[in-house]
């Protein structure tokens, strides 16, 4: 992030509380139309704050930053279809309990149901499978990496101890 | 600037087009996962939504100031107004009306962006792109056809014109902004539509991020309505609430179509089932908007508070006709994603009542529809102009309305996919019992308190048709007393298995719970069923309310001071006349008020020997607007009846007036109707889900690949 929208940032915080401020300063000393004034200039900057930074976006070739990343990402579709087959869950056995649905209905029903969120579940387990992989396959390295450093002090030790036992 | 706020106005319009054009090419640029032009667009709506506040608060500095120049300023307004009123005469006229819309839309689309921050990535740019396109419509249509910021061509005057009397009321302050709201507030859902469309993106993501979007335009829609009706029905002195003008069923017209897409969206949800049904519903609901305001502002059917003729019909034929151009194309682009997967197996499933209910909603909105264009329809075809007036809308309306409230209550009874006959016998009794109970004491009671069950009603046409039309109509309030008491049982009954299921597994649980604990336990894990079932609480108060009109008295009387009338059991004795400011018994306030002549013909109200006040209707001449009395209802309300009177005419030399009563019984529940529906909305929109807890994980995984310079694959999230 850089310093100016970091002040920005900080500024964005404070300044609609700074403009109401303002607003009922300037409405009580000088009446409404001077504080209709001030917040149509306070408006103007904004506009054209938010389109100079809307220009200096077209022209940034840099990374994302986490945060710029996390304020445009999107929770995946599939936690949705998850929230959706949850609550759907829930209703049907709230019919079944106030008995508006028969036993084998609910039996049939919330099976049907199950096995969707069974198939998404696994399909969450299969999109991060190639990651997990990557991941266990980095581990492994580290953890063979870390072995053979082990492997390695312990024999530089002993190789570092032959000589002092050598010496004494 | 003073000397050049009407160049500067305009200037700020232009800038709104150019900001919306720009928005709209950077986020089609951004659809191709370019994702800083998509940081770019997002501040590009900011920017445009904040230049829009600069000029609706540049118009509102020119009322404030009396800046005369405008001729928007200076023909709705005048020196003597409030500010409160000032303020109000930003929608008061067309132009300004139309800034006052865009200035809601640039709300709507700033809140929109925010709350789309880590959502719906891939539908983002075209909801985006959609939202700024309306807007840019908007500026268009005020920088060449209602520009508020134009001057006079006869130079300054030194007074303005001032705001219609009529307007000049409390309900006026708040109506239009309402509805206005609710009207703007379906462009969100539109807008998430057309992305979806676009996208490719048709599972449940979008209706899920529309449902609250919907639920507060509907909301507003439903507040907008009724305070409408509260405005007619105190300003306007004809002694009823809905008169079926052209511009009241425009303003309804949307709302039956939202209805019908609140409940199909849950069949969707659950059953995968209606999606092109769904689009369909919010492509009509976002043109039916567009529609009702074409209505108003072309001039084509008269209306009593429609605007004058203007130019500007000619723009919305061309909008609404790209609406439906966009919508069909993408629909039929999209036909094979949009085959739902689910049928419905037998009438008696919540889905098939749901659909029932969507065809009786849309069904009634057709009608109203075509019966409001019916003068325009009937001159086209037959070259002579047919006006369809409120029996007609009565005659057919109350049927189809008593249909949707049949649906409204017998839905809940229904499980979905299938109901045993088992399960609908033991769930009927209750709710039958509560009809037959309803039923016998209306029968027996109703005449004797002053609301028979059954009405005489003219036969209004010939033949067979005539005949049923007439018995329908004349049986229309005890079928409405059974269809209440139905539906109260139906959600008591359903209140109480809640409550009923939920304490036996507290005690399952070990960890019993009480009754009221249990009850607000049930609700607040089910905001949605419980929020929906006040909701339709709320609308059986408003058709009892509605009932009402059916047992409603008229008497006009012409009457000297000391003279009493008696209507039901109302006894009105006429004091006399007063005028203000200046004349005898005039309160402060009244001396205080300058700008008009208040002629007062008071009376003194009791019931059944009890005194219940004064009621003091009068005539108000404005001095800027004397050809145009306006007529101020004297009103006493009750959950039981109002008193309602309204004086034609009181000469100040005989002191005799002319008065028309009218006793409105229940009118009070429509009201309080309304209450119950808002809180039940809140209660339904409240957030089951936080996002925070929820999407946290998910936002993270699917943020971090982004910090990279590795662009997403298309269809990924």
């Amino acid at each position: 992030m850089t310093t100016s929208e970091a002040w920005l940032k900080q500024a964005s915080t404070f300044w609609p509380l700074a403009v109401l401020f303002l607003l009922v300063l300037t409405g009580t000393l000088y009446g409404v139309a001077p504080a209709l004034l001030v917040l149509a200039a306070t408006l103007l900057v904004l506009a054209m704050v938010m389109l100079w930074l809307s220009l200096g976006e077209l022209t940034n070739e840099e990374a994302l930053s986490l945060e710029e990343a996390l304020e445009i990402a999107a929770p995946e579709h599939r936690e949705q279809e998850k929230i959706r087959i949850l609550r759907g869950l829930r209703d049907l056995e709230q019919e079944h309990r106030f008995g508006k649905i028969s036993d084998v209905e609910f039996a049939a029903e919330s099976g049907r149901m199950r096995i969707q969120a069974k198939q998404l579940l696994s399909s969450f387990d299969e999109s991060v499978k190639g990651r997990r992989d990557r991941v266990e396959e980095r581990i492994n390295r580290f953890l063979t990496n870390e072995k053979e450093g082990d492997t390695k002090r312990k024999s530089a030790k002993s190789r570092s101890r032959k000589p002092r036992k050598a010496l004494l | 600037m003073w000397q050049s706020l009407p160049d500067f106005g305009s200037l700020v319009l232009y800038a709104v087009l150019v900001s919306c054009a720009y928005t709209f090419a950077v986020s089609v640029a951004a659809h191709r996962d370019r994702l800083r032009w998509l940081r770019s667009a997002r501040l590009g709506a900011y920017a445009t939504s904040a230049l829009v506040g600069v000029g609706l608060t540049m118009l509102a500095y020119a009322f404030v100031t009396h800046d005369f120049r405008l001729r928007y300023v200076a023909h709705y307004s005048d020196r003597s107004m409030s500010i409160g009123y000032l303020i109000a005469a930003l929608w008061g006229g067309q132009d300004g009306s139309l800034l006052w819309w865009t200035a809601l839309l640039a709300v709507f689309t700033a809140l929109c962006v925010r709350w789309m921050r880590g959502r719906y990535r891939m539908l983002q740019p075209a909801v985006i792109a959609t939202l700024v396109s309306i807007e840019g419509f908007f500026a268009v249509l005020m920088l060449f056809a209602a520009n508020p910021f134009q001057v006079s061509l006869a130079g300054s005057p030194m007074e303005g014109e001032g705001l219609n009397p009529l307007l000049q009321n409390y309900w006026m302050i708040v109506h239009p902004p309402a509805l206005y709201t609710g009207f703007v507030g379906c462009s969100v859902p539109f807008a998430f539509a057309v992305a979806a469309l676009v996208t490719g993106r048709l599972h449940e993501e979008w209706l899920i991020a529309v449902r609250k979007w919907m639920l507060f335009a509907w909301l507003a829609l439903s507040i907008g309505n009724v305070l409408g009706m509260v405005w007619a029905y105190e300003e306007l002195g004809w002694g009823g609430f809905w008169a079926w003008d052209p511009v009241e069923n425009a303003a309804a017209l949307p709302w039956f179509t939202a209805t019908a897409f609140l409940h199909s969206t849950v069949i969707q949800e659950r059953r995968g089932m209606l999606k092109i049904w769904n689009v369909f519903l919010i492509g009509l609901t976002f043109f039916l908007t567009l529609f009702g305001t074409f209505l108003t502002r072309s001039g084509l059917i008269s209306s009593v508070h429609s605007f004058a003729q203007s130019d500007i019909g000619i723009y919305f034929v061309w909008f609404m006709g790209l609406v439906i151009a966009t919508m069909v194309g993408l629909v039929v682009w999209r036909l094979p994603a949009l085959r739902g997967q689910g049928r419905i197996e037998t009438l008696l499933s919540r889905e098939a009542a749901f659909v029932l209910n969507n065809w009786a909603l849309v069904g009634l909105m057709s009608f109203i529809l075509v019966a409001t264009t019916f003068p325009k329809i009937s001159e086209w075809i037959w070259h002579e102009s047919v006006v369809v007036g409120p029996p007609f809308f009565n005659r057919w309306a109350v049927p189809l309305g008593l249909i949707v409230f049949f649906l409204m209550g017998a839905s809940p009874l229904l499980g979905w996919r299938r109901t045993s006959g088992r399960s609908l016998k033991r769930h009927v009794v209750s709710p039958a019992l509560a009809m037959l109970v309803a039923g016998v004491l209306h029968v027996t009671f109703g005449a004797r308190l002053g609301c028979p069950a059954f009405v005489a009603k003219d036969i209004t046409s010939p033949g067979m048709l005539g005949v049923v039309t007439q018995k329908l109509a004349s049986a229309a309030p005890f079928v409405t007393v059974l269809l209440a008491a139905m539906n109260i049982a139906v959600i008591a009954q359903e209140l109480v298995l809640g409550v009923r299921a939920r304490m036996a597994a507290s005690v399952e649980r070990n960890a019993p719970e009480g009754l009221s604990t249990a009850l607000v336990r049930l609700v607040s894990k089910n905001r949605r069923r419980y929020g929906g079932y006040a909701v339709h609480l709320g609308i059986t108060a408003m058709f009892i309310g509605f009932m009402g009109t059916a047992w409603s008295l008229t008497q006009e009387s012409s009457l000297t001071p000391g003279q009493t009338v008696t209507l039901g059991d109302f006894a009105l004795t006429y004091t006399g006349p007063r005028m203000c400011p200046g004349g005898l018994g005039c309160s402060d306030e009244e001396n205080a008020d300058t700008t008009k002549r208040m002629v007062f013909a008071d009376m003194q109200v009791s019931k059944g020997g009890k005194n219940l006040g004064r009621l003091s209707p009068a005539k108000f001449i404005y001095h800027r607007m004397p050809g145009s009395p306006t007529t101020e209802v004297g009103l006493m309300r009750a959950m039981g009846s109002d008193l309602y009177v309204v004086v034609g005419s009181a000469n100040p030399e005989t002191k005799r007036a002319e008065f028309q009563i009218h006793v409105n019984p229940l009118v009070s529940w429509i009201w309080f109707g309304v209450l119950v529906l808002l809180l039940g909305t809140a209660v339904s929109i409240w957030p089951e889900f936080s996002w925070g807890t929820l999407g946290a994980w998910s936002l993270v995984r699917s943020g971090l690949p982004l910090t990279t310079n590795r662009r997403p694959l298309r269809g990924e999230s």
